[in-house]
């Protein structure tokens, strides 16, 4: 995933090279934080059957809609306040799949 | 095998990088931040726009803003609304403004979607996969692209959920794969109905055959129905919304005549010579899959599906269909991927293996040369001093407080009122130029004159005609929000909705554009302008090279000597 990580950061800085390294290094994080790597730890549960490209592809969609959904609600509910979300949302899921991966890894 | 990977890796990154080289790069001078939105061409830009600025001031999604609904507080949103979330989040993740973290997250959208594609077709022969990734450039080409100017995001969104639909349906017998289906179909609905309802009804044909196949298999049925009730539970809040009339009604019709699209829709001539290659495919599959009966149908059902669904306008389905198409060259990727393949592989030249990887970089560079122009001109938002003087409205005149805006070119589309966080009154000239046939001929009359008047013929900017109020969970009663502020909608005798003469005093702000394409535009509006100055009590609240802003600290009395 840092392989990914420092890719996407390459990428990003040779194609916005007028913008400065500090600005393209937080939106490359941001998107990473927020979608890539939340939607790639939920795809651990299916680690056997969908290859690493998949899991990081599809994983990122998922993430997607997950966040999306998960902040639609929230912020109905008035439960965190939306600015909040970015930090929270995708360390819950994180942390949540984590644990439970622990947790099979342990009882197989 | 190791070679083959970072062979792989490194043109998955080239595509990526070309993608966002067109998509963002070209457009944004290679920036990322800039200072003033970019690609607004049209009032839907604004609208959509306005959605995520509320949810990042409000902080809430729960009452549309009482600047769009003429004052009246605690109505129900009914856009779908999940789509806006996202563009808050990434803003806050990555520190960008709002306009900037909308634009270039539903670039990275587009090409997630088409490396999930991508996924897909190499699961059938990986081959084909690799060169399909040469169409792809057409997906920030001309009409193609038209959904990143119209600021159709929520559109966007939900085409990226329905190709994650289309690959998870695929594969529905996988353990878990349904709920996922549930998730990816619910956000879709929340952020644009039809794409969740078209991955939907995917997943329904590939469930249906796979029943039939499978003697009604009592697994399949029971994995179906749980996803089919979380998604439910996903979006049993939203729900009474989209069935109520309302929101149907502007969504497009249903009626058995042929529909034409209402923008520049994409058609398949505008594939150029890569079409050929699409049409080659399709035949070469139909003679694949009946020469196999069938076997591997499951990977071209989704590109023969959405190809049914982008013409169904033709038969009368409904014209919305016709933002479908923005996705073709990601749909139709697999023909594309197979008539090249064939082509190539009757070469008399050996093909090498790694020049399976160079071209699709290749057909992207063409594409991209002979097809590509960046969007011409920055949009409805001319520079940063315009958008710095609607900034300067939204956030330092009260609320309460009258604004009228006098002629601008930007306005013709006027979604742009919303981006003022007001409820704002205008002027608005086009509405004549345009003959839509309401009765401005008196305000002209005074343009033609040269003569400044004190009454104008205009209107309050009121975004709905009718919005929901929630009575309970599942209940709502529709407002009707010109009755409820005694205005009229209709046109009768050539007047409506809400436009009547008003006193140019009655103002606590008049905004003036200085800078227009019909001079004679801006130079009546400097001469109204300088009237009002004439006033002890009228000064210049705000000034730059683009706006003039007026403040009239005593609205209501007399400020235009020898006015009508």
């Amino acid at each position: 995933m840092l392989m990914v990580l420092a890719a996407l950061l390459i990428v990003f800085k040779i194609v916005f090279y007028n913008e400065s390294l500090l600005v393209v290094g937080r939106t490359v994080l941001g998107f990473f934080w927020l979608f890539i790597l939340p939607g790639y730890t939920l795809m651990l549960f299916w680690r056997e059957r969908l290859d690493f490209l998949e899991r990081l592809v599809l994983g990122t969609a998922v993430a997607v809609a997950l966040i999306s959904l998960t902040s639609y609600y929230l912020t109905l509910g008035g439960l965190i306040n939306v600015h909040w979300q970015w930090i929270v949302l995708p360390l819950v899921i994180e942390l949540t799949c984590g644990i439970i991966l622990w947790y099979k890894n342990r009882q197989a | 095998m190791e070679k083959e990977r970072l062979a792989e890796g490194a043109l998955l990154f080239a595509v990526f990088g070309i993608l966002l080289w067109i998509g963002l790069g070209a457009y944004y001078g290679h920036q990322l931040d800039s200072s003033f939105p970019k690609g607004f061409m049209a009032t839907d830009s604004f609208y959509k726009y306005d959605r995520a600025v509320s949810l990042d001031e409000a902080g809430n999604n729960r009452y549309v803003p009482s600047y769009l609904t003429g004052g009246i507080k605690g109505l129900e949103e009914v856009y779908p609304f999940a789509s806006f979330h996202n563009i808050v989040l990434f803003k806050d993740a990555s520190g960008l403004e709002l306009y900037n973290s909308q634009y270039l997250l539903n670039v990275l959208y587009v090409i997630l979607a088409g490396l999930l594609m991508y996924t897909l077709i190499k699961r059938y022969n990986q081959k084909i996969a690799l060169l399909s990734l040469g169409i792809y450039g057409f997906l920030f080409i001309g009409n193609f692209n038209i959904g990143f100017l119209y600021g159709w995001w929520p559109q966007i969104m939900g085409s990226l959920l329905l190709v994650g639909m289309l690959w998870i349906a695929v594969f529905w017998e996988q353990p878990g794969f349904p709920f996922l289906f549930a998730i990816l179909a619910a956000s879709a609905f929340l952020a644009h109905p039809p794409e969740g309802m078209m991955g939907g009804a995917f997943a329904a044909v590939i469930i249906l055959v796979d029943l039939v196949k499978n003697k009604f298999s009592f697994r399949i049925i029971k994995r179906s129905l749980w996803a089919f009730l979380l998604f439910i539970l996903l979006v049993a809040y939203y729900l009474p919304i989209v069935i109520s009339d309302d929101l149907v009604n502007s969504t497009g019709s249903f009626s058995f005549s042929p529909k034409e699209s209402t923008f520049p829709a994409p058609m398949f001539s505008h594939l150029g010579w890569y079409g050929w290659l699409v049409l080659a495919g399709i035949i070469i599959t139909l003679i694949i899959l009946i020469n196999k009966k069938g076997e591997n149908w499951k990977f071209f059902a989704p590109a023969f599906f959405m190809g049914v669904v982008t013409y169904s306008a033709l038969i009368g389905i409904n014209e919305r269909v016709y933002q479908n198409r923005f996705f073709w060259p990601i749909y139709f990727a697999i023909f594309f991927g197979l008539g090249l393949y064939m082509a190539i592989k009757y070469l008399p030249a050996k093909i090498t293996r790694f020049l399976w990887y160079g071209i699709p970089v290749i057909l992207l560079l063409i594409s991209l040369v002979y097809y590509f122009q960046p969007p011409a001109g920055s949009g409805l938002i001319a520079n940063e001093e315009m958008w710095e003087g609607i900034g300067w409205v939204r956030e330092n005149v009260p609320t309460e407080e009258k604004v009228l805006i006098f002629y601008g070119d930007s306005y013709n589309q006027n979604g742009i009122y919303s981006a003022f966080g007001h409820i704002v009154y205008y002027n608005n000239w086009n509405y004549y130029l345009n003959n839509i046939g309401y009765d401005l001929s008196e305000s002209l009359a005074k343009i033609q004159k040269g003569e400044v008047a004190e009454n104008y013929t205009s209107r309050p900017f009121i975004h709905h005609q009718t919005l929901p109020k929630r009575i309970s969970l599942f209940k709502l009663e529709y407002v009707d929000l010109w009755k409820e502020l005694g205005l009229n909608y209709e046109k009768v005798d050539g007047k409506g909705r809400g436009f009547e003469p008003r006193s140019i005093c009655g103002f606590d702000y008049v905004v003036f554009d200085k800078k227009s394409q019909i001079p004679q535009f801006a130079e009546y509006n400097m001469k109204v302008w300088g009237e009002l100055l004439k006033n002890n009590f009228v000064t210049e609240a705000f000034s730059n090279d683009w706006y003039s802003i007026l403040k009239n600290e005593k609205p209501g009395e007399g400020c235009i000597k020898n006015g009508k």
